[in-house]
């Protein structure tokens, strides 16, 4: 036999016949490797069956709690006009007497109408009921139109509006501060009556002059509150608009999985690592109650602690995931007032989707690997979904902070070939995250 | 569910859908197919086969949870012995991860290179390999027998590009000392 002396190299090893060999050798295996997989497999199905009972019921736990939660908010409206003017001072109720003067001249005018609808030719017909009805309805609407203070906030909207507005630029001295309710209603009947067509229908002169009168006032009301409309719509500064600015916060993390994520360590428990997060933000003020938000993390880690069980060997190993993140959040708004601190506020529902874009990941003992397209240990790639809820307030006219808490569940982050464990893994977040923001005004 | 009556003679593509629905008989006709190539792979890592039978089953059952992720762009028995391979390496890295693999350079094994261990039958070569260490054995089998590259040995042991090296040449060389007390035909080059 020859010996050839050889440094040895990747290259100069011969190992085909080893390589064939050895590739092609079988062995059977005892019966009880089957029976083993076939019982952990049963068991897979029953632990999935019981699983999908449990998210079956958790999310009607959840939808039903959302709904409650939604119709909640909606019935507690009395902060519609907190953003009714940034920064102006709380608003007040309406001047009882001026209102019961108001309430006075729209009895008269309605019981006006009414007395006439029996003179000749000037109302007839089909018209004539209708302005009779509507006339009457106006007295009725008057009459049950809330007295009460609170009423008369929860439900008018802009009366602050008018209040300040009108009183200041308008210049009505006719025309008392009334309620929003009645503003609405006398703008409506004074322009329909000014725009009937009665007068050119009637051959009554007396009755045309009288017609001609009241429908003249009815006219110049008309004007009136359609100017008052324009002013109320010119100095609308209910939230619409842009604002931009930065969040940070602290985030716990930890992947959902009911074993041990490295398969390695026997006895291994998961728990939560508590890592900062840091995002720029652009949202977007739909109304008062909605208002969408996206916003960009850079190098976000995600991960799970791993406590190992081995005596004196015990240690803390640390699976770290860095993510870019783009979240995208609808926002369901319920706007307050402090009245304490002068200041509107708002409380928030959030939801919303976040692409992940996994930058590097970090594996237990292992350098940090940069992903490239042969690595297939986690997704590149994913989706979570988040929640959560926030309190904003605007600290100065057009600067707004929030406080809040977040959840977020990303898919199944791991893909087969992962070294560590095979089992599908999300990655699961939940934090207190802070942020200020400019309030860029209405676009 | 519908499922169809499979046995171990049917198509891959067709096992591998009637397991993805559940299918119990489709599952063993899976296993029977493949399970005694798969253990002459678990066996080559393991220390011995009652070792080579866990890691077996392991490999299985994360094939049977997994199944959906292959998408048939290569062969199934392909996909499944890299399944194998890597449990067998998370059992290694199990039983291993307090001993890491020491550093050590190429030029520590210096040895005389013997065409005699290419004319052994299967039974010696897996009996010689036996005797090797777990890490040892697992660098020879990575490296030689699956093809991996030092680099990508490296990463998955947990070791450097450097101790992946020496691993292999540290094995080889014990492999010439058994192969010599087996055949008798192997004479050290060194001091020759």
């Amino acid at each position: 036999m020859v010996t050839t002396r050889k440094q040895v190299g990747n290259k100069e090893f011969n190992n085909e016949h080893i390589k064939v060999q050895l590739s092609n050798w079988e062995i059977s295996p005892s019966d009880k490797v089957w029976e083993g997989i076939h019982q952990t497999l049963e068991t897979d199905r029953k632990a999935i069956a019981a699983e999908n009972r449990r998210k079956a019921l958790w999310s009607a736990v959840a939808v039903l709690l959302l709904t409650l939660t939604g119709m909640l908010f909606f019935q507690s409206s009395p902060g519609m006009q907190a953003y009714e003017g940034i920064g102006s001072p709380p608003i007040t109720p309406l001047n009882r007497n001026s209102q019961n003067t108001y309430n006075q001249q729209l009895t008269n005018q309605a019981e006006s109408i009414t007395s006439d609808k029996n003179a000749p030719g000037f109302i007839g017909g089909a018209e004539a009921s209708d302005q009779a009805i509507a006339a009457t309805n106006v007295a009725e609407m008057q009459q049950a139109a809330p007295t009460d203070e609170v009423s008369l906030v929860a439900e008018l909207p802009l009366s602050a509006i008018y209040e300040e507005s009108a009183s200041e630029h308008l210049q009505l001295p006719e025309a008392p501060t009334p309620s929003d309710d009645h503003t609405t209603i006398l703008a409506q009947s004074a322009t329909e009556i000014a725009s009937t067509d009665v007068p050119r229908e009637s051959n009554d002169k007396s009755g045309y002059a009288v017609d001609r009168g009241i429908a003249a006032d009815d006219a110049d009301y008309a004007h009136d509150f359609d100017g008052i409309t324009e002013l109320i719509n010119e100095t609308d500064n209910s939230l619409h608009g842009f604002y931009a600015g930065a969040s940070a916060g602290y985030n716990a993390t930890t992947m959902l999985i009911n074993r041990a994520i490295l398969s390695n360590y026997e006895g291994a428990t998961n728990s939560f690592r508590l890592l900062p997060s840091k995002g720029l933000v652009l949202g977007y003020f739909i109304n008062d109650r909605f208002s969408i938000q996206a916003e960009y993390a850079h190098n976000i880690a995600e991960g799970v602690a791993i406590n190992t069980a081995e005596g004196a060997n015990d240690r803390q190993l640390n699976l770290s995931l860095y993510f870019d993140q783009f979240p995208v959040m609808f926002k369901f708004r319920t706007p307050t007032y402090h009245a304490a601190i002068n200041r509107p506020g708002s409380l928030n529902l959030i939801a919303g989707l976040q692409y992940n874009k996994l930058r590097a990941y970090k594996i237990p003992q292992e350098r940090r690997y940069e992903i490239s397209p042969n690595d297939v240990i986690f997704e590149p790639t994913s989706w979570s979904f988040l929640a959560g809820t926030e309190y904003e307030l605007f600290v100065f006219p057009n600067w707004m902070v929030s406080l809040g808490v977040e959840a977020s569940m990303s898919q199944d982050l791991s893909t087969f070939d992962n070294p560590l464990s095979n089992y599908p893994k999300h990655s699961f977040t939940t934090g207190i995250r802070g942020g200020i923001y400019y309030y860029l005004g209405r676009d | 569910m519908l499922t169809k009556t499979v046995d171990r003679n049917s198509g891959d593509e067709l096992l591998v859908k009637e397991c993805i629905k559940g299918n119990r008989q489709a599952q063993k006709a899976l296993y029977d197919k493949y399970a005694s190539k798969m253990l002459g792979i678990c066996a080559r890592y393991a220390n011995d086969i009652p070792a080579a039978e866990d890691i077996l089953q392991e490999g299985f059952v994360k094939t049977f949870r997994n199944l959906e992720k292959f998408r048939f762009d290569g062969s199934f028995e392909g996909w499944l012995r890299r399944i194998m391979v890597n449990t067998a390496i998370e059992a290694y890295r199990r039983k291993n991860h307090l001993y890491p693999l020491l550093e050590a350079t190429d030029s520590q094994y210096d040895i005389s290179y013997d065409h005699v261990l290419n004319k052994l039958a299967v039974e010696d070569i897996m009996e010689i390999i036996n005797k090797l260490s777990p890490g040892y054995r697992t660098v020879f089998n990575m490296y030689v027998v699956e093809g991996f590259s030092h680099k990508e040995i490296a990463k998955q042991l947990n070791i450097s590009e450097g101790t992946s090296k020496s691993q292999l040449a540290r094995a080889r060389y014990i492999l010439m000392e058994e192969v010599t007390k087996h055949f008798g035909h192997y004479k050290k080059a060194s001091g020759e």
